[in-house]
């Protein structure tokens, strides 16, 4: 019955979300975001299908449906990059590095631990979502990390998308490693973990995403600012400066 | 093993979310006060001038008070010489946080951000800071007497930094007159 509550009202949030967009015309501004709330509308009605209608093709069905998902995520992610850090182009270059060589890792962590038991691969999906989520996580870190380090304003839908995908992501991190270890049955918890955190996501994305807010303007950048070459240079000089005098201060 | 990394990286995960959230809606506050912090005076050049700094530090001060033989002076004395030169540590460490909220504000815009100039950057900056904690740590347990020199040291720091701020001022400036 409670899973039953959670579906449905999932799916209610997953359509409220998109009216939203169409009102709002939200869904130009973040068209990948949209596009990934439509796959995972669409995969649980096609999911649904095959539980009903092919019982016996709904587990492949799920952990392929469910990949995709961790591949759209991805693609979620870059797009949080796309418009955060249009007008920072080298930050916005540092950002797309640290996403390809998460998205990398977790690919080829993807691959090797499928082609290390190809026969049991179904059975094998949990750790590998498990891997493939803390790959995510730690990717998603990183990026947190970049965004606070230089203060890249964020508007609210945007702050909104990062979030509910990283909170989403924090629990089904949590939520498989326990399962892999414990198995989905032994607690009720635990099974309602993922369906819930991907509810919570919602609530948040609805909250955020509820009408257009534009991501805050920067401050106009100079020539000057322009050329790292002499910004890192400068900074070098004061640094070591200061750091002279503390040493002299520590050693007299 | 496995629980313990996943664990660790949820939490850690929404630690960083939870910063990062504080930090952009104090974000509006902090730009406009960082903004006019730019536009005026430094933040924080307005602490000790630079003949106090001297002083602060001077044995001949200490000298003076202990040959009047009063114990509850003396105190009183190394209390206060203790407090400010806490405080002249605290606003050096302060002036080198202005340098690098400087730097990343400046370079957070530039095309050709280098990932191994602002790691070592960030690296010096961490450096810096530990040295400030040290420093601070060594004055609040054996006060500042054991550290001679240091006044005019400090002083020539907080006139160099106060120049390069200067000078990347005039530069903001002269890119916003011509427009650039």
């Amino acid at each position: 019955m409670l899973s039953q509550i959670i579906w449905w009202s999932s799916i209610a949030l997953e359509i409220l979300l998109l009216v939203r967009a169409i009102r709002g015309r939200l869904g130009a501004h973040f068209p990948v975001f949209y596009g990934y709330i439509i796959f995972v509308l669409s995969q649980s009605f096609f999911r649904f299908y095959f539980y009903q209608w092919d019982p016996h093709l709904y587990s492949p069905v799920y952990w392929i449906t469910e990949f995709l998902g961790v591949v759209a995520g991805g693609a979620v992610m870059f797009e949080i990059c796309r418009v955060a850090l249009t007008p920072y182009p080298g930050t916005a270059r540092l950002a797309r590095n640290l996403l390809a060589f998460g998205f990398v890792l977790a690919c080829t962590n993807a691959a090797v631990a499928a082609s290390n038991d190809p026969h049991r691969w179904i059975a094998t999906c949990v750790n590998l979502e498990r891997d493939v989520r803390i790959v995510q996580a730690v990717t998603i870190l990183a990026l947190v990390a970049l965004f606070l380090l230089y203060a890249i304003p964020f508007g609210k839908n945007l702050r909104g998308i990062l979030i509910g995908y990283g909170l989403f992501v924090g629990l089904s991190v949590i939520q498989l490693a326990f399962v892999a270890v414990m198995g989905n049955m032994t607690s009720k918890f635990l099974a309602y973990l993922h369906p819930v955190s991907y509810a919570l996501a919602l609530c948040v994305w609805v909250g955020h995403l509820w009408a257009y807010r534009p991501n805050p303007e920067p401050q106009r950048a100079f020539a000057f600012e322009q050329q790292y070459a002499r910004v890192a240079a400068a900074t070098r000089y004061r640094l070591r400066a200061a750091r002279g005098y503390l040493e002299k201060a520590v050693h007299p | 093993m496995g629980i313990s990394i996943a664990v660790l990286a949820a939490i850690l995960l929404f630690s960083a979310i939870v910063v990062w959230v504080k930090s952009t809606l104090a974000e509006q506050v902090r730009a406009s006060a960082w903004s006019e912090s730019l536009g005026a005076k430094d933040e924080t050049a307005g602490g000790c001038p630079p003949e106090f700094v001297t002083q602060i530090f001077a044995k001949k001060d200490r000298e003076f008070v202990s040959a009047l033989s009063s114990p509850q002076l003396r105190k009183l004395f190394e209390q206060e010489r203790k407090s400010v030169a806490l405080f002249w540590v605290q606003q050096t460490s302060a002036q080198i946080r202005v340098i690098i909220r400087q730097h990343l504000q400046a370079s957070r815009g530039s095309r050709d951000l280098e990932l191994a100039a602002e790691a070592g950057i960030l690296l010096r900056y961490g450096g810096l800071q530990f040295l400030c904690s040290v420093l601070f740590v060594s004055i609040a347990l054996a006060g500042p007497q054991g550290l001679q020199g240091l006044a005019v040291r400090a002083d020539a720091l907080a006139q160099r930094i106060r120049e390069a701020q200067l000078g990347f001022h005039a530069a903001k400036e002269a890119g916003r007159i011509h427009g650039v």
